[in-house]
């Protein structure tokens, strides 16, 4: 048994990214990880398009995109372990999108060999997704090299935080302008014209967290702010990206909270209070990190 | 911080208690963000995704996919087989 | 008074001709009913991620290469935002940053000789859908099959001076776009749209007055006639000062024949465009162009050159031909069953443009199958049947699909060609009217014609009448 997410489609069923704006959509189509894992499968609601912490996460595997972190928060104090596989190696068909380019499926478990055999079945190529990495299948197998670790400030460090934010609620806004009352979905009852239409049922649709990061996203995308916030953040992100370097070290330690790993599209496994990254596509230096650590 | 140009953009509209926590939250991220424009990142090319594939490209093949009743199912208005909005200006 | 100069710039978009849209695999098909060609993606609904169509991609570098512009190495597609409702996922998947080509150039000739409208850049771009007034229940309703159907804008410089350039520029676009197989480029089923960004200056000066943006005209004669209402418009306004002119987008209005200021927030948009991470980016190395450029169809010129030279064919008939996509590809198909390049341009342009008018169609509308086409200009050219049957079946063809030769046979309209049943009919006749006989050997040719239509009413009209004047000469001096 796994659950997913309902944010990962299974065909037939309420699909709402834990969004009132979604409550009576029904996925018209099974999503790829769901086909994936052949297994009985049972959605649940999580916090909405990620941005809210979950209540109480479900004792066994559970799939899900965790981009803004309240999932691996949950997931590390409940005593349970979250691995996000390398950005581009799961494939996003059936994923409700919220940040394109941070959106990767990953899991929770109460053992990281269990998570990693599940993300084996479900990780590879798929021709539906236009932004994948072409291996087929990945195998996630220990390192058996013991790994060098990093756990010194790196560059930048002091803009993590402020980069991923400006970068996730841009891309936010534009995946869901998406919901306007019009095609699926929550539509407000009581509305004069079409620009009523849309305030009305996307204020009552969403929720303060998605709210709140919508406008600032726009901000970050408004002429007024494009050079100063948004351009600025994707070249920051490209130097938060050269600055690591994995020649010197195999496993990066950072704490729960970073957005490191999901900035640069690293493959991370988080527990306790501590959250490791590798390097693209290095998860087997991952398990053997884990281990020194633990 | 005038929010309402923002909001207006995103379609939405805050009330008075929820602009002035959010002003406070972006003053935070800006006062985060502030040592950003002290690195010299003109010769720097913006990082849009972190994939570094190319030409993912797909055949030219046509495939139907849903029935118009299935496409329409859960539209909160409907007519005659279109989706229904109020009236546009032009 | 002063003397006025019309500056303008165009924004012309052209519908690939693609079988799939360009983010999805639904049909890119025009004419289907509302909402059939749509999947969740072009419905705005979330969860299947954009996949670049490599076909559009393709049709996209043979636009560049026919309008002389630079392929941009590695070209990468940016999200427009904004809230309508022909947009489902309230962006539009377009290029800014990157787009396919820049500076490409078109040489256009008018009266006044030739001319190169420079490019400024082509990109492509999803169209979005279709908005439709509804009277009855006084709500628009949306149709989203043209959303995501792929497009390539083609932007110029402002090098226009006068509604001929512009005219003869959409004509020269047409041809060229058409004949690469780009797209079939029908104004009035939107498959070429264009919009006119409009000046006005004192003629001399440099600087550019104020520019409006005119839009929604569905042909050539309504481009013109808008241009024509717009710059007047705005020399009016200059020489009067009886209105303030402000940058702006207007709506032209063919019944009314004028033009009309779109609602304000068009004007005022704040597009928030930014690099879609869903789209990797696209490299065009040269290899790639290469293959294009040897895929390329014959363009009309070079076609024309070889219909006038190598086939003999005249200036004006090769004219015809040429100037249409369609009847050009119906000339190259028809040559292929039957190689008669001479009759088959005499049928095009004499018969089947005049049956199509009669039908309301346009020369890039009609349709013919061309082997049966080809068949039935060789019964004819062979004599199995005459030219006006060939006309009246030309019209079966046309409208019914009939197979010519099969049609021949079954309803009996073969020319009569066996010399014996005709000369036994001439010998019946000469006998019938011994009397004319007499006078034609007293030197009254006039009987002739006589004797031609006894024999033709004996063979019930369907014998070759050149043959019959034969026979009937021989068996008169027989006599």
């Amino acid at each position: 048994m796994v659950y997913l997410d309902d944010s990962i489609m299974i065909k037939g069923k309420p699909a709402s990214a834990g969004s009132k704006m979604l409550e009576n959509f029904i996925a018209p189509f099974d999503a790829t990880a769901a086909v994936r894992i052949k297994e009985n499968a049972e959605t649940v609601r999580l916090g909405e398009f990620g941005l809210k912490a979950p209540k109480m996460l479900p004792d066994g595997p559970l799939l899900c995109n965790d981009v803004f972190g309240h999932v691996r928060a949950a997931a590390t104090k409940q005593g349970l372990y979250y691995i996000r596989p390398t950005y581009g190696t799961v494939s996003r068909y059936g994923l409700i999108p919220a940040v394109c380019s941070m959106d990767q499926i990953g899991v929770v478990c109460k053992d990281p060999y269990e998570g990693f055999e599940l993300l084996s079945k479900i990780a590879g190529h798929d021709e539906k997704d236009g932004a994948m990495f072409p291996e087929k299948h990945y195998s996630y197998v220990k390192s058996d090299k013991s790994p060098v670790l990093f756990k010194e400030a790196l560059p930048y460090s002091e803009l993590y935080g402020s980069v991923f934010e400006i970068l996730a609620c841009a891309e936010l806004s534009g995946n869901l302008s998406r919901y306007d009352g019009i095609k699926f979905g929550y539509r407000a009852e009581n509305f004069k014209g079409l620009d009523e239409l849309y305030i009305k049922t996307r204020t009552g649709g969403f929720g303060n967290e998605v709210k709140f990061a919508l406008t600032a996203g726009c901000l970050a995308l408004s002429q007024d702010y494009y050079t100063a916030l948004y351009e600025k953040a994707m070249k920051l992100r490209r130097l938060i990206k050269e600055s690591l370097r994995f020649d010197q070290y195999d496993v990066l330690v950072l704490p729960v909270e970073s957005p490191l790993a999901v900035l640069a599209g690293l493959p991370s496994l988080s527990f306790g209070e501590v959250q490791l990254a590798a390097q693209v596509k290095n998860e087997g230096a991952l398990l053997a990190a884990l281990e020194v650590i633990a | 911080m005038n929010l309402q140009p923002y909001e207006a953009m995103a379609k939405l509209e805050l009330t008075e208690d929820e602009r002035r926590e959010l002003s406070g939250k972006l003053e935070t991220l800006l006062k985060a963000f502030e040592p950003a424009q002290n690195i010299d990142t003109s010769g720097t090319e913006p990082l849009v995704t972190v994939l570094t594939e190319q030409n993912i490209l797909r055949e030219d093949i046509s495939m139907k996919m849903l029935s118009r009743e299935e496409l329409l199912s859960g539209a909160p208005e409907q007519y005659d087989g279109y989706f229904q909005v109020p009236k546009t200006l032009d | 008074m002063k003397q006025y100069e019309v500056v303008m710039g165009l924004e012309v978009h052209v519908e690939l001709a693609t079988q799939s849209k360009l983010f999805c695999s639904c049909s890119a098909k025009f004419g289907a009913d509302a909402n059939e060609n749509v999947c969740p993606a072009c419905a705005g609904m979330p969860g299947m991620p954009a996949v670049t169509n490599k076909r559009a991609v393709e049709l996209g570098i043979a636009a560049a290469i026919v309008t002389n512009s630079e392929i941009t190495r590695v070209m990468s597609f940016d999200k427009k935002s904004y809230f309508y409702p022909d947009l489902p996922t309230g962006y539009q998947i377009t290029q800014l940053y990157a787009p396919i080509c820049k500076n490409g150039w078109v040489e256009i000739e008018t009266g006044k000789g030739k001319k190169k409208i420079t490019l400024k850049q082509i990109h492509i771009e999803e169209d979005a859908g279709k908005l439709v007034h509804d009277s009855r229940t006084g709500t628009t309703l949306v149709d989203f099959n043209r959303t995501s159907v792929p497009l390539v804008e083609i932007v110029s410089n402002p090098d226009f001076r006068s509604a001929e350039e512009v005219v003869a520029y959409l004509e020269k676009l047409r041809s060229l776009l058409s004949f690469a197989g780009v797209s079939d480029c029908k104004m009035q089923e939107g498959s070429m749209r264009c919009d006119v960004n409009i000046s006005v200056r004192e003629y001399g000066s440099d600087t550019l007055g104020t520019r409006t943006e005119i839009k929604n005209m569905n042909s050539l004669k309504a481009i013109a006639a808008a241009i024509e209402f717009e710059s007047g418009r705005h020399i009016d306004a200059l020489e009067t000062g009886s209105e303030t002119l402000v940058q702006e987008t207007r709506r032209w209005d063919d019944n009314i024949g004028e033009t009309f200021a779109m609602r304000e927030k068009e004007n005022a948009t704040d597009y928030r465009y930014f690099p879609n991470p869903e789209l990797m980016p696209v490299v065009i190395d040269g290899d790639w162009i290469e293959r294009v450029r040897i895929s390329l169809p014959e363009p009309a010129d070079l076609k024309f050159e070889r219909m006038t030279v190598q086939l003999g064919l005249s200036e004006y008939d090769s004219k015809i031909i040429t100037g249409s996509k369609n009847l050009s590809d119906i000339f190259d198909k028809t040559r292929a069953h039957f190689d008669n390049p001479k009759e088959i341009v005499n049928w095009i342009i004499v018969e089947l443009l005049s049956i199509a008018k009669g039908d309301n169609k346009g020369e890039d509308d009609i349709s013919i199958d061309c082997e049966k086409f080809a068949k039935l200009i060789e019964l004819v050219d062979g004599r199995t049947i005459n030219r006006n049957v060939g006309k009246k079946l030309l019209v079966k063809v046309f409208e019914e699909g009939i197979d010519p030769a099969e049609y021949v046979k079954e309803k009996g309209l073969g020319l009569i060609s066996d010399t014996g049943i005709i000369e036994d009919a001439i010998k019946a006749a000469l006998a019938e009217n011994a009397k004319s006989v007499d006078e034609y050997k007293n030197g009254n040719a006039k009987v002739i014609g006589f004797f031609v239509g006894r024999i033709m009413k004996k063979l019930g009209g369907k014998a070759d009448p050149k043959l019959v004047n034969e026979l009937l000469m021989k068996a008169l001096s027989d006599r």
